[in-house]
């Protein structure tokens, strides 16, 4: 009874992950495997590799980023509301100016204490 | 308070006016931090520290005088009375204990705020300030929480906050160390506690206390856990993420570090504040919605929650009392104190498990929670103080205080007598009030966990030599150094209001009493009363909550169907 109810959830957890997984299976039936010392190497989009895979990143990185997730979580909630907004009405209207001008503070605090100033 | 009730409004503007306090301090936190990258932002720390404390301070009082409104009649209306409220769809509550506690943390909060810039310790002023507001929004929802998820967001949002708070004085390396350990514990017990209450949701079917409790009482009585599993898990699982809140043993492990490594006021947040608010929260989870869980109908011994209550808060009060007698630092001394009264007050929280009379019992758990928010409050204004001027706050720097503050001093006594619990002060009647409900739990009166109550009374006992030598150290020392060199007016009032709230409620304990008895009623009203939630008055309310209620009541009634028959296997007809 209760199950029947999470079955969609179960075929779309079984799809995701066969999906993931069948690519790599055909890759092994189908593709001709030749390797060499060159191939072996991490993939580092192309290019050499360099360094240790151990190195710092500098602090700002994340300052970036976490201004960028601002941004980001601000598209998904946007996206929804506006396809469904001619039948939410003022009050969502009102929410959504809430939620704006929050992440404006936001942005503007980051930005008058000096995160967007690389350094 | 006035027994009419208050004209109806447009319900949704009510409703908006009844959360004002809370709106406005959400709102007074961005314009604080706002400021202070607006205005002050070359200035020195000291200097802002100072303005930032009152623009903030300022804030706090408007919100005391919208809170103020729901006790007293005033021209917005929204007076409460003894009806039982509840607003936005039945997550949160509006009646006399959200009431009168958020007055009572927007007071500790204004003492706070006044405590906080008298000691530069930090140079993020304008984030101390936003932070602790915020955190206190997050208070007040968690007292006025009356749903699993309302809950669970307010506690994650208050505990967010103060993490950061503990770790804000960058200058020292304990500070980061307090909020590291503040921020690990906390954080897998926010895990283990989100799961048992998805567990409470997969036995019920619904998150608000109340259709919580209906689920799980039914028309049987309370049936304890006797074999039920899941909820055994469950109640185990949100005990865990409790205990860490409310630093009970045996997860109290990250309360004397957090609170020696963070400042003074921090942890005064820490340990007063979030404190209050975690008990309320822990009171209604318990209490209230897992009510049929707490034990068998008048036997506090059966299978249930009470017993590993009962077992925690023994475990509290001795370990707590124990290694405070071996503290040399002040706030690690208050931490472990911390610790033990957390297990005084558990002892109400088990007694409003099973209690006949629960409501005394948490009006008991209420009153002294508040008594000894206000006195450790002002403890750590001392903290603060002796921090400020000596850069440590160990035992020893007390030396002396005595003869060259005496009226702090005296002030500083009387919160210490207090907290050990002598009369007459507060302390005294909030301890007789939680060890007199706890012995009339059982059943037609009989005497029951007589045992915790007697190890309650030994403990105290133990607590009093600790507490003495902080007196020792003030007055049968002799002055060393500069010690209370200053008087800033900010330890002051914490001191003083502290030290007159221990006096005053302990020479009239009815003028808090009446208050929190009242509040405690509407907290535990029963399942019955649907909390005014009607789709046609209420327009959050869109999902048929008398649907969830009965279906839960139907899979509860067919557990108990089951769990009785295993019981007795050899009943016929079973």
């Amino acid at each position: 009874m209760i199950l029947s109810r999470y079955l969609f959830i179960g075929i779309l957890l079984l799809f995701a992950v066969g999906f993931a997984i069948a690519p790599l299976i055909l890759v092994r039936l189908v593709a001709p495997a030749r390797r060499g010392s060159f191939k072996q190497q991490t993939y580092e989009c192309g290019v050499v590799t360099t360094g240790e895979t151990w190195v710092r990143f500098r602090i700002q990185y994340y300052l970036f980023a976490l201004l960028f997730i601002v941004f980001d979580i601000e598209t998904v909630f946007l996206y929804p509301w506006a396809a469904s907004y001619l039948n939410l009405g003022w009050f969502a209207l009102i929410e959504m100016v809430v939620f704006l001008a929050l992440l404006a503070v936001g942005l503007a605090y980051a930005w008058a204490r000096g995160a967007l100033r690389w350094l | 308070m006035p027994t009419t009730t208050p004209q109806p409004l447009v319900p949704l503007a009510r409703e908006w006016l009844l959360i004002a306090p809370e709106l406005w301090l959400a709102l007074w936190g961005l314009v604080v931090l706002l400021a202070d990258v607006a205005f002050f932002r070359d200035a020195p720390s000291a200097r802002r520290a100072r303005f930032l404390g009152i623009l903030a301070l300022d804030g706090t009082l408007i919100a005391l005088l919208l809170a103020l409104a729901r006790v007293v009649p005033s021209p917005l209306g929204i007076e409460l009375t003894n009806q039982d409220y509840s607003i936005f769809g039945g997550t949160l509550a509006a009646d006399p204990s959200t009431a009168w506690l958020s007055l009572a943390v927007l007071i500790l909060l204004s003492l706070l705020l006044v405590l906080s810039p008298t000691w530069d310790f930090t140079d993020h002023w304008g984030e101390f300030f936003a932070l602790v507001l915020w955190s206190t929004v997050a208070m007040l929802l968690l007292i006025a929480a009356e749903e699993l998820l309302t809950l669970f967001l307010a506690l994650e949002t208050m505990t967010l906050c103060l993490y950061v708070i503990a770790a804000l004085e960058r200058d020292r390396k304990r500070s980061s160390e307090a909020g590291l350990k503040y921020f690990v514990y906390g954080s897998v017990a926010s895990a283990f506690f989100l799961f048992g209450l998805s567990l409470i949701f997969g036995l019920t079917g619904t998150t608000r206390l109340h259709a919580v409790r209906e689920a799980l009482v039914g028309s049987a009585g309370s049936l304890g856990l006797e074999g039920n599993i899941a909820g055994s898990v469950a109640v185990l699982l949100v005990l865990v993420g409790l205990g860490f809140k409310l630093a009970a043993v045996p997860f109290h492990a990250w309360a004397p570090d957090t609170y020696e490594g963070a400042p003074a006021p921090a942890a005064s947040w820490i340990a007063t504040g979030s404190k209050l608010a975690s008990f309320v929260a822990a009171t209604k989870i318990l209490a209230v919605a897992l009510g049929g869980w707490a034990a068998q109908t008048g036997s506090p011994d059966t299978p249930g929650w009470a017993l590993p209550v009962a077992l925690i808060s023994a475990a509290s009060m001795t370990l707590g009392n124990l290694a405070a007698l071996s503290q040399r630092n002040f706030k690690r001394l208050l931490a472990y104190s911390s610790i033990a009264q957390a297990g005084y007050v558990l002892v109400g929280v088990v007694a409003a498990g099973v209690s006949r009379d629960p409501a005394r019992a948490v009006g008991a758990v209420l009153f002294y929670m508040v008594t000894y928010s206000f006195a450790t409050l002002g403890a750590f204004a001392v903290a603060a103080w002796l921090a400020r001027d000596l850069g440590t706050d160990e035992l020893d720097d007390l030396d002396g205080l005595g003869r060259r503050r005496p009226i702090m001093a005296l002030c500083l006594l009387v919160l210490m007598l207090s907290l050990i619990g002598l009369p007459p002060f507060a302390g005294f009647f909030g301890k007789l009030a939680l060890f007199m409900s706890a012995l009339e739990t059982g059943e037609s009166g009989r005497l029951s966990l007589t045992w915790l109550v007697a190890l309650g009374l030994i403990n105290s006992a133990i607590s009093a030599y600790y507490y003495v030598r902080v007196l020792r150290a003030m007055y049968l020392r002799p002055a060393r150094g500069d010690v209370g060199r200053s008087l800033p007016s900010g330890v002051f009032w914490p001191l003083t209001v502290g030290a007159a709230v221990a006096l005053f409620f302990g020479l009239i304990p009815g003028a808090l009493f009446e208050p929190m008895q009242a509040a405690a009623v509407p907290l535990l009203a029963s399942g019955e009363d649907p909390r005014g939630l009607s789709p046609e008055t209420n327009p959050f309310a869109t999902r048929p909550t008398e649907e969830d209620a009965a279906r839960a009541r139907e899979l509860r009634r067919q557990q108990i169907e089951q769990g009785r028959q295993r019981l007795q296997p050899g009943t016929p007809g079973a």
